[in-house]
């Protein structure tokens, strides 16, 4: 049961590029280790498929503040994410995430200050 | 009367005290939400550091300047001028041109104004992104009026749509749509018809003006995904291709026609 639960995960959820490391050989040389199931205990496989899926979290979270408080601050969430983040290509760059982390962390620092 | 209230409006309210809606639930509660989608947004964070997306990728304003779309050189070390074909070769120049003789030397205000028609320019290139690009270039030309002499075109995202028809899933889930509206209309949006029509009319068969708006709505909104599969955009200056190496069939049969030899023939 458990080894059918992480295989499952470990086909369809966890992205394997998480797990590549360089590893020492014998002869004092890194070589890249492709990584393999029997390395890998359940939770850690559950916490690489969340976070290999954290893309889609983040998009659910941001559906999910809007139904919670519809208003002018969540709405300007959502229209930047569908007007700009999902259309960009191939993803959104790391300075728009900065953004919407800082957006965040002064929307809540302001509600808690109000 | 909560939806007059400004600061419920733009979201920042209390959430302790009599001037709270619903009374006295909390900040713990009134955040929630919010602290929830900084953790996901911590959580994509660290993945994207952890792939090396955070700090290794950067991704380019222009998406033809990405590597997966440059299709016409794939060698990066061979990306200069030689490797261009002659329209493209043209328009480097031309543009190397406008920039050492005629940018340097214009006026500020010259110099505004083709800034401020780079950045119209640019919002209006914005919405191809829509589009998918994932193509490949040679295309069937769904043309009919020039199917004959250009069987087939090379992609732009103006010219080829999305290749899959997704009519039949679009059509049944509107229709879906619809059905729901007419019957759930009350407990979709809440409105009460003997109310907003009288008591006295207490006709419940009629539609209501927003009701048939909202099917109406939908109607055109089949129309126009079907308008816009259909309709395609074709200019004169696509089946020359400023931008893109053109089949040599295409050569063969001529350019001539569309009134530009110099170009085809060079």
């Amino acid at each position: 049961m458990n080894y059918q639960i992480r295989l499952y995960l470990w086909t369809n959820y966890v992205d394997h590029i998480l797990f590549m490391h360089l590893e020492k050989t014998k002869d004092e040389f890194y070589l890249l280790r492709k990584p393999s199931l029997r390395d890998y205990g359940i939770l850690r496989l559950l916490e690489a498929s969340l976070s290999s899926r954290s893309s889609q979290l983040v998009y659910i979270a941001i559906v999910f503040n809007f139904i919670m408080n519809g208003n002018l601050i969540s709405l300007f969430i959502v229209v930047t994410v569908m007007g700009f983040s999902i259309l960009n290509n191939p993803l959104p760059s790391s300075k728009f995430w900065k953004f919407l982390m800082s957006y965040m962390l002064t929307i809540i620092s302001l509600k808690f200050l109000y | 009367m909560l939806a007059s209230r400004v600061d419920y409006i733009i979201g920042i309210h209390k959430f302790a005290g009599p001037a709270s809606y619903p009374r006295n639930t909390g900040i713990f509660y009134g955040i929630l939400a919010d602290v929830l989608l900084l953790m996901a947004l911590l959580l994509h964070k660290q993945y994207l550091s952890k792939i090396g997306a955070w700090n290794y990728v950067k991704t380019q304003g222009n998406i033809y300047k990405n590597p997966s779309f440059n299709i016409e050189s794939k060698n990066i070390a061979s990306n200069d001028g030689d490797s261009r074909n002659p329209n493209q070769r043209m328009d480097l120049l031309a543009q190397q041109h406008h920039d050492v003789f005629i940018y340097d030397q214009s006026a500020w205000y010259e110099k505004a104004w083709y800034n401020v028609k780079k950045f119209a320019y640019q919002i209006a290139n914005f919405y191809g992104k829509v589009l998918p690009q994932y193509m490949h270039r040679k295309q069937k030309n769904l043309d009919a009026r020039h199917r004959m002499g250009h069987p087939f075109i090379t992609h732009k995202f103006k010219k080829v749509k999305p290749g899959k028809d997704y009519f039949t899933p679009i059509f049944f889930i509107l229709l879906l749509v619809v059905v729901l509206t007419l019957i759930y209309w009350k407990n979709i949006s809440g409105e009460d018809k003997a109310q907003s029509f009288g008591a006295a009319t207490l006709s419940l068969d009629r539609f209501s003006a927003v009701q048939v708006i909202t099917l109406l709505m939908i109607l055109i909104l089949l129309l126009l995904e079907r308008m816009l599969y259909r309709a395609r955009y074709v200019d004169e200056r696509d089946l020359i291709g400023k931008y893109q190496s053109q089949p040599d069939t295409y050569l063969r049969t001529g350019a001539r026609s569309f009134g530009q030899p110099n170009a085809a023939n060079g």
